[in-house]
Formats: structure tokens, C-alpha cells, sequence
């Protein structure tokens, strides 16, 4: 080793040196180099589970939907049927229909000839009546409702005809004009006002300068008469 | 290192929800994760909360990844963006008015990566933050600016700050 001979480093070799010492320099090869961070242990416990529950989800919105989906369906066929069940039971009433007044069917006026009966049977004269009227064999329906029936049986009795009064649809004349209006003498005179008051006088829009007389009685007024009132004066 | 384990198949798999092939991705990346998120957050919890929040969002959109060898910049360009998320709720940017541009050029010290760390986590978040993502992870002002909601220039006035104060307390730290 002593033997060898001895080699000088290039000029610049210390500037070179005290250079690397920069601080932007050495943070250059630092930062690439910075020491790590280890997680805990249970990191992957942790994250697992949040995994498993993020998983489970998806089933249960396509579950949850499938449920919700079901439901809808089955509320419409409740009123899909409930609909068609609804005609049959109006099919008993009378149809409307848009058609010619003579091809309309009056089916209203059968329980008529049976209620007419029922509202006369507690006059006097209609039931001496009774042993002349010929008995009526009753239809199949008819039969079935009388063995329902508990109350007394009636039978149909013809009325004699009365002139009711028909009613005219014309508009009636106002009869307000044929009572007799009672005309007094009075000594007073009433005048309802509503609110208005004609004979108000107007103050002046002179900056302020107007007949203190007027501006007290409309002040007076203002006070005295809240809205809606009714003021009467009476007049000698 | 990582970049040249991860190979294509354990991507696949892990594409394909193979949980033995993701705790495979976890074990291999798990530090650099972290160690991303704690130096932005210097906080235990929100780092591992910030580590599990990366992870998910890995296994759950790593099938839309189109260049499989950027898997890793990738993973990171996630830690780091949860990572800010949680930081913007910590703390507000100022703008620096007057950042003292004096930093000295003569900088006689010799110090080593773990002072460095030392150091950076040392520094206040907002600076902190922006050196992290500018200096150590290599993104331009303009994407940091844009992730941390800020202007160009507050970024850099914050880099400028960061690099004056890790001096002075790199100093402080070999006095000490």
C-alpha cells in the first residue's frame, strides 16, 4: 500500500461536496427514501369487513326491489279485479245511456205501483175495498221474499184517481209587490250609510293648514267608526 | 419494488373479487398507503380510516382501470385525494401575503430521510399537505391547487413556506 502511488481528486471536488449539501439537494435523495408506516395489525380485519358489508347490500336492494316490485303488482290486480267487479253490481240499476228518450228503460216505475199501495193501506175507505180487488198470483221472486218476509202481507189496492195540482215550472211573479206596504207618518228620518259617508267634508291638502273644525270631526270619526259598522243617524 | 410484484393475473383476480388475491394487494401496498395518508394527516385513526376508504374504492373500481401497470400511481392518486378530503375538513387554507422569500442558500448541514420525516410532520397541516403532494408525490401546482381547492398561487407561496420552515427546523432538530 505505501508503495502505490497517491492520486489528487479532481479540482472542484470539495465545491462538488458543500454543493450535495444543499438543502433542496439532499431532499431530493431523501424524500424517495422516507422511512414507511405500517398499518395495524387489523387493518385488513377491519377492511374485510367493511367489504362483507358492502357486498350485502347489493343483494338486499335487489331484494328489497323485487319485494316493492311485487307489492305494486299486487295492488294493481286488488284493483284490477275490484274494478271488474264493480259494473256487475251497478248492472241492476238503470243504464244511462245517450240514446232516444223512447228507447230508455223505466224500471223505477214498478216500485211505485207497489209503494202506492202500502202509503193508502191505512185509509178507511180503501180497505172496505179489499174483498173486490182479485188476488194476484206471485211471481217466483216474489215468493222467496214473502217467506223472508215476517211482516203482515199486503196486497195491491187500486186508488181511486186524484187531481193533485201539477206543478208549473214557469218562474213564479214576485209577490213582493202585493203586500200591503204600511205607510206612516213619522216625524224622523233614517239613513243607513255603510260605511260611506257622503256628506264627509274633504280636508284640504294645504301642508297641514285646514279648518280645525273639519280635521277634528274626521279625526273623531276615524275613531269613533271602526270598518264594518253600521251608522244611523236620525233627523229631526 | 411493488410496481414489479404486481403482476397482471393478481389483477385479474383482484378484478374478480378474489378476497385472497386482494389481501394479497393489501399486504404488498398496504405501507406506502399509509404512509401516504399519515403524512398528510399526521393522525393514527383518520389515516387508517383513510387506508381502509383507499382500499375499498381500489377492490370496487379497479375493473374500470384501463392501464393495469399504472395500478399503482393510481392507488395513490386515491390515497392521496381521501386523504386531502379528511385534511380540508381539519383545517382552511390562508393565502400567504408575505412569505419571507430570504431562505438561506447556504445550508451547511448533512441530515438523513428520518430527520427529513421528522421534520415534515412537524410542519402545520396547510403546508404540510401541499408539500406532500408537490415535493414528495410530484404533482404540479395546478392538480394540487385543484384537489385542495385552492389557488395556484397559494400553493406555491405554501411550498415556499414549507421549505423555510423545514429548514429552520431541521436545524433545530441536529442542535438539538
Amino acid at each position: 500500500m505505501k508503495k502505490l502511488p497517491e492520486h489528487s481528486p479532481k479540482e472542484g471536488t470539495w465545491e462538488n461536496i458543500l454543493r450535495q449539501g444543499d438543502f433542496d439537494l439532499q431532499c431530493r435523495s431523501l424524500l424517495g427514501n422516507l422511512p414507511d408506516y405500517a398499518p395495524r395489525a387489523d387493518a385488513w380485519a377491519e377492511l374485510e369487513k367493511k367489504l362483507s358489508k358492502r357486498e350485502k347490500p347489493v343483494f338486499f336492494v335487489y331484494w328489497k326491489t323485487a319485494a316493492a316490485i311485487s307489492l305494486v303488482l299486487a295492488a294493481m290486480a286488488w284493483l284490477l279485479l275490484d274494478s271488474q267487479k264493480m259494473p256487475k253490481s251497478q248492472s241492476t240499476g238503470p243504464v244511462l245511456s245517450h240514446g232516444a228518450p223512447e228507447q230508455l228503460s223505466v224500471p223505477a216505475e214498478k216500485p211505485l205501483e207497489r209503494a202506492e199501495p202500502i202509503e193508502s193501506s191505512s185509509t178507511p175507505a180503501l180497505l172496505s175495498a179489499e174483498a173486490e180487488i182479485p188476488k194476484v198470483n206471485p211471481r217466483p221472486a216474489d215468493q222467496a221474499e214473502e217467506k223472508t218476509d215476517p211482516r203482515p202481507e199486503h196486497t195491491p189496492v187500486e186508488l181511486p184517481e186524484r187531481d193533485l195540482p201539477s206543478p208549473s215550472l214557469a218562474m213564479a211573479e214576485p209577490t213582493i209587490e202585493s203586500l200591503p206596504l204600511e205607510t206612516r207618518d213619522t216625524r224622523h228620518e233614517v239613513r243607513i250609510s255603510w260605511g260611506m259617508q257622503p256628506e264627509k267634508p274633504k280636508p284640504r291638502a294645504t301642508f297641514g293648514i285646514g279648518r280645525p273644525e273639519t280635521t277634528q270631526e274626521t279625526q273623531v270619526s276615524r275613531l269613533d267608526k271602526p270598518p264594518g259598522t253600521i251608522r244611523i243617524k236620525f233627523k229631526n | 419494488m411493488e410496481k414489479q410484484q404486481i403482476d397482471y393475473s393478481l389483477i385479474e383476480l383482484v378484478i374478480a373479487q378474489d378476497r385472497k388475491a386482494q389481501f394479497q394487494l393489501f399486504e404488498m401496498t398496504k405501507r406506502m398507503v399509509y404512509s401516504l395518508a399519515f403524512r398528510i394527516l399526521n393522525d393514527e385513526d383518520t389515516a387508517h380510516d383513510v387506508l381502509q376508504d383507499t382500499y375499498v374504492k381500489v377492490f370496487q373500481e379497479i375493473r374500470n382501470l384501463k392501464h393495469p401497470e399504472a395500478l399503482i400511481s393510481w392507488m395513490k392518486t386515491i390515497a392521496a385525494r381521501k386523504a386531502v378530503e379528511r385534511a380540508k375538513r381539519q383545517f382552511e387554507f390562508e393565502e400567504l401575503s408575505a412569505v419571507d422569500e430570504r431562505v438561506e442558500d447556504h445550508f451547511e448541514a448533512w441530515f438523513d430521510a428520518e430527520l427529513l420525516d421528522q421534520a415534515i410532520r412537524s410542519l402545520p397541516p396547510s403546508s404540510r399537505t401541499v408539500f406532500m403532494l408537490v415535493a414528495v408525490e410530484g404533482y404540479p401546482h395546478q392538480e394540487a391547487a385543484r384537489m385542495l381547492g385552492i389557488s395556484e398561487n397559494t400553493s406555491k407561496s405554501q411550498l415556499n413556506y414549507a421549505r423555510k420552515l423545514l429548514k429552520t427546523r431541521i436545524k433545530t432538530l441536529l442542535q438539538a
